[in-house]
């Protein structure tokens, strides 16, 4: 930190810029597999919903069933683009804490499921639920909250945008909140 | 500013779902439930009227242990009826249908569990075993037979998915039941229980 403050805030523009990026393409990216993984296969995903028995509504289930993957896509995509940046971000932080407490809750009823994350596949935990899903959803969580805070930055569609506006190159970061 | 985002924030909602609903309307219908079975009346004063499958040799879902084996309390002959009207049948049902016989047992957990523990003589076939082909003992089910299929009780909705799978690969299999206690009902009954993994698991059952 002492380095970016010598280098002052222009450096420390940048290195946010860098970090939005790295955000928005770990957690874009997993986003739009896990979506896809999903969406070919809605059956899975209502068993997967059914299993964690959150959700008593056979309706209720059968929509979220075919929803929630395209969220996850459309999220993941716009994020990878760095459209809408923040918006995406924040959708993916929100889905990712509901599955956190669905797997806390499955916890602590003692359940035997699969994750169910990326359809069948089974990307970074293996075995049963457990606190490594909680981990692996925290990590994601950690990704997209860097474009959540920082903006779209380096390479996004939205400081494209900003810029085309302004008439100039275009900051490192976007300056408004939320914009 | 707020107001903006606010405005993204509602409009990836609405195309998601606007995807998602299209989606719903032009895909394959999501069953979440298996079939009922039919309605079966068996005497239990006469358990040798159950049909057997024709090979105990080649049909691995006729190896459930005898009463001798398994060392249990058999449901004396004459000791009543036994009514199973619906898909769901509970801890008696299940006992009175395993110490007389007249059902193939199916562990529906994943296949660490079955290992840590199991009903005597079940098979194991987890939902993710219909991930790639049909398990072994799915193709050599007899059609007369009862067969009962658990997992962890409770809320549990392995069992339901087992059922649903082997109804759509032999649609013919009409006398399916879920064991709602599940393998921690079975086992805190003390009924018969056994360990290790299921060789047929293995070659895709």
């Amino acid at each position: 930190m002492s380095d970016m403050r010598r280098r002052g805030p222009q450096y420390t523009g940048r290195f946010a810029s860098w970090l939005s990026l790295i955000g928005r393409l770990v957690a874009g990216q997993i986003f739009i597999f896990a979506g896809l993984n999903k969406v070919v296969d809605p059956q899975g995903v209502a068993d997967a919903i059914n299993g964690f028995g959150l959700i008593n509504n056979d309706t209720l289930i059968t929509v979220a069933a075919y929803v929630m993957p395209w969220t996850e896509i459309l999220a993941g995509v716009l994020l990878v683009a760095g459209l809408f940046s923040r918006a995406a971000a924040t959708i993916i932080i929100l889905l990712l804490a509901a599955f956190v407490g669905a797997i806390l809750n499955a916890i602590d009823q003692g359940k035997v499921l699969d994750c169910g994350c990326f359809g069948d596949l089974k990307l970074f935990c293996t075995g049963q639920l457990g606190n490594c899903n909680v981990v692996q959803n925290g990590i994601l969580a950690a990704f997209a909250l860097l474009p959540l805070v920082i903006g779209g930055g380096r390479a996004s569609a939205d400081a494209l945008l900003q810029s085309d506006d302004s008439g100039f190159e275009g900051p490192e970061i976007e300056e408004e909140a939320f914009d | 500013m707020i107001r903006s985002y606010l405005i993204k924030l509602v409009g990836i909602v609405v195309v998601a779902s606007a995807a998602g609903v299209t989606h719903m309307l032009l895909g394959p219908q999501i069953k979440l439930h298996p079939n009922d079975p039919e309605v079966q009346t068996i005497d239990l004063g006469a358990p040798d009227a159950a049909p057997a499958s024709a090979d105990p040799a080649e049909d691995p879902t006729t190896d459930q242990p005898t009463d001798a084996e398994a060392g249990s309390d058999p449901v004396p002959a004459g000791d009543g009826t036994l009514v199973l009207d619906s898909l769901e049948i509970s801890l008696e049902q299940a006992k009175a249908l395993y110490d007389n016989g007249l059902a193939d047992f199916i562990d529906a957990r994943p296949a660490a569990e079955y290992a840590k523990g199991h009903i005597y003589g079940s098979w194991n076939v987890p939902p993710s075993a219909f991930d790639r082909s049909t398990p072994t003992v799915v193709d050599l089910i007899d059609p007369d037979r009862i067969v009962v299929v658990y997992c962890t009780g409770g809320d549990c909705h392995d069992s339901h998915i087992v059922i649903r799978e082997i109804q759509e690969i032999r649609p013919e299999l009409t006398k399916l039941h879920v064991f709602t206690d599940g393998y921690p009902g079975w086992a805190g009954a003390g009924y018969e229980t056994d360990i290790g993994a299921d060789p047929f698991a293995e070659t895709g059952g």
